[in-house]
């Protein structure tokens, strides 16, 4: 019996390019440094990189256009921000540096963007899309947000309202009752987290926009099973707190509404991946000195 | 001041180039055009080096990149002979000037708010994108030589955590390093 593979697509957000063209630069430039998306970022692309026929990768047109301003403000930001230099040799030293580093990624970047595939939006259809997802976060801030966790008291209402029929069964002990208390406070607890991140963005347009274009691509690909990598813990991705436990509101939402499943890069990897290529990476990605 | 330099300078490489290309032969005298043109991309640059706010880098940055494709375009003049570049480097450059040209534009001004923060980016990135296509790019050999590796290797760390919200203003990130880690 031969073996189905389901056919995948994965759609990219903007910082998994940029953080991958970082992340590629400052291997190759020897700097002993190891980040947490590293092996992450590399894995996903080295699958891209093993199965092109399948142009599994995706690079949306508002990714394209981006991706330079997003690399160039995230570099500016950390080197230059806080810079206070009066000698002016120094600093042009210094920019001169910074731009090279800039560019040095954006080679690696146009590299990396060969891997995906980079489709056309009909904007008719963008904008259909758009105003779904525009109704759709509308939904979590006025109603999840606002009418559940926003406030500690509606968190403990909403705690309360779960454990009712625990708490006022008089068969239940009252050190059981307690334990269910708390069981739903977690739960609680962890819902909110990712809705803390997503209010902090709220208006969040460029990644709704990434959204929207990912759902008018699937259109395309009615036979699919789509996919968005983000290292963007407060639209995407689920946020993992202390122990491993998710927190996933916005993310169930995005997956019940739209059918697309949306993570970190390490776990779409292992969502898309093939055992054989688990065993043998393409890209070596474990002999970096650690700091 | 400055802006009929601009003006007059691009106007003159702009000749040359035409002349070449109508001609077939490359006109080494263009060099002084594009030393006139460089020296008045330094006095940008040092106008944005001067610059307090630190947004003015973006400036530097795309001025800066107008001066490495000239490197590139002065050296492919010089070897055109040999490299039998000959008029291709003239109709090459020729191509690059509209983008250079609104480039030097938007760095002229001194207005620094998103808006011009935005178009400055993106015009840099059209420009380094025409540059590629007509191989007046530097190769990653000389970015390589440029790069401080010992400040990237302290601020790394804190670019990675800018990724994650260069358009909008910085969040509450929160403290916990486990609550951001993905695979526990």
């Amino acid at each position: 019996m031969s073996k189905t593979i389901k056919k995948q697509k994965v759609v990219l957000d903007t910082n998994v390019i940029v953080s991958a063209s970082i992340l590629v630069n400052v291997k190759e430039l020897e700097i002993p440094v190891r980040h947490r998306f590293y092996d992450q970022s590399i894995q996903l692309f080295s699958v891209f990189k093993k199965r092109p026929s399948e142009k599994i990768g995706i690079a949306t047109p508002l990714v394209r256009s981006e991706a330079f301003l997003v690399l160039s403000k995230a570099v500016k930001n950390e080197l230059i921000s806080n810079l206070d230099l009066n000698d002016l040799k120094v600093k042009e030293n210094f920019f001169n540096s910074t731009v090279a580093f800039v560019s040095l990624c954006e080679h690696k970047m146009h590299s990396l963007f060969a891997l995906l595939e980079q489709p056309q939006v009909s904007k008719y259809h963008f904008d259909i899309n758009l105003g779904k997802v525009i109704q759709m976060s509308k939904y979590i801030k006025e109603y999840l947000w606002k009418n559940r966790y926003s406030r500690r008291y509606q968190r403990e209402k909403e705690v309360e309202i779960r454990s009712k029929p625990i708490t006022t069964d008089p068969y239940w002990k009252d050190d059981q009752k307690e334990e269910v208390i708390t069981t739903h406070g977690d739960q609680v607890y962890r819902e909110a987290k990712q809705l803390e991140r997503f209010m902090n963005k709220y208006p969040n347009r460029n990644d709704e926009k990434i959204l929207a274009e990912t759902i008018t691509i699937k259109y395309h690909y009615p036979d699919h099973k789509f996919y968005i990598a983000s290292c963007d813990a407060g639209f995407f991705s689920p946020l993992r707190i202390e122990g491993g436990v998710k927190s996933d509101t916005v993310t169930r939402e995005i997956e019940t509404r739209f059918k697309i499943t949306c993570d970190f890069p390490r776990e779409i990897f292992f969502l898309i991946d093939e055992p054989d290529i688990q065993d043998n990476g393409i890209l070596d990605v474990q002999d970096n000195t650690p700091l | 001041m400055n802006i009929p330099v601009r003006e007059r300078t691009l106007k003159q490489i702009t000749k040359s180039l035409n002349d070449m290309e109508t001609t077939g032969q490359v006109d080494l005298s263009i060099l002084d055009n594009l030393n006139e043109l460089r020296q008045f991309l330094q006095s940008i640059k040092t106008k944005w080096l001067q610059n307090k706010n630190s947004d003015g880098f973006y400036f530097y940055q795309a001025v800066r990149n107008i001066d490495l494709i000239l490197d590139k375009m002065t050296e492919r003049f010089k070897k055109s002979k040999e490299n039998r570049d000959n008029p291709k480097i003239a109709l090459d450059s020729l191509v690059l000037l509209p983008a250079i040209d609104q480039v030097l534009k938007i760095t002229e001004s001194d207005v620094i708010n998103d808006q011009t923060i935005d178009f400055v980016l993106r015009t840099t990135r059209d420009l380094r994108n025409v540059a590629t296509h007509q191989n007046l790019i530097e190769p990653q050999e000389v970015d390589i030589a440029l790069i401080d590796k010992e400040q990237l290797k302290w601020e790394f760390e804190n670019i990675m955590k800018n990724i994650d919200m260069p358009t909008h203003p910085p969040f509450k990130v929160v403290k916990d390093d486990k609550e951001t880690e993905s695979c526990t």
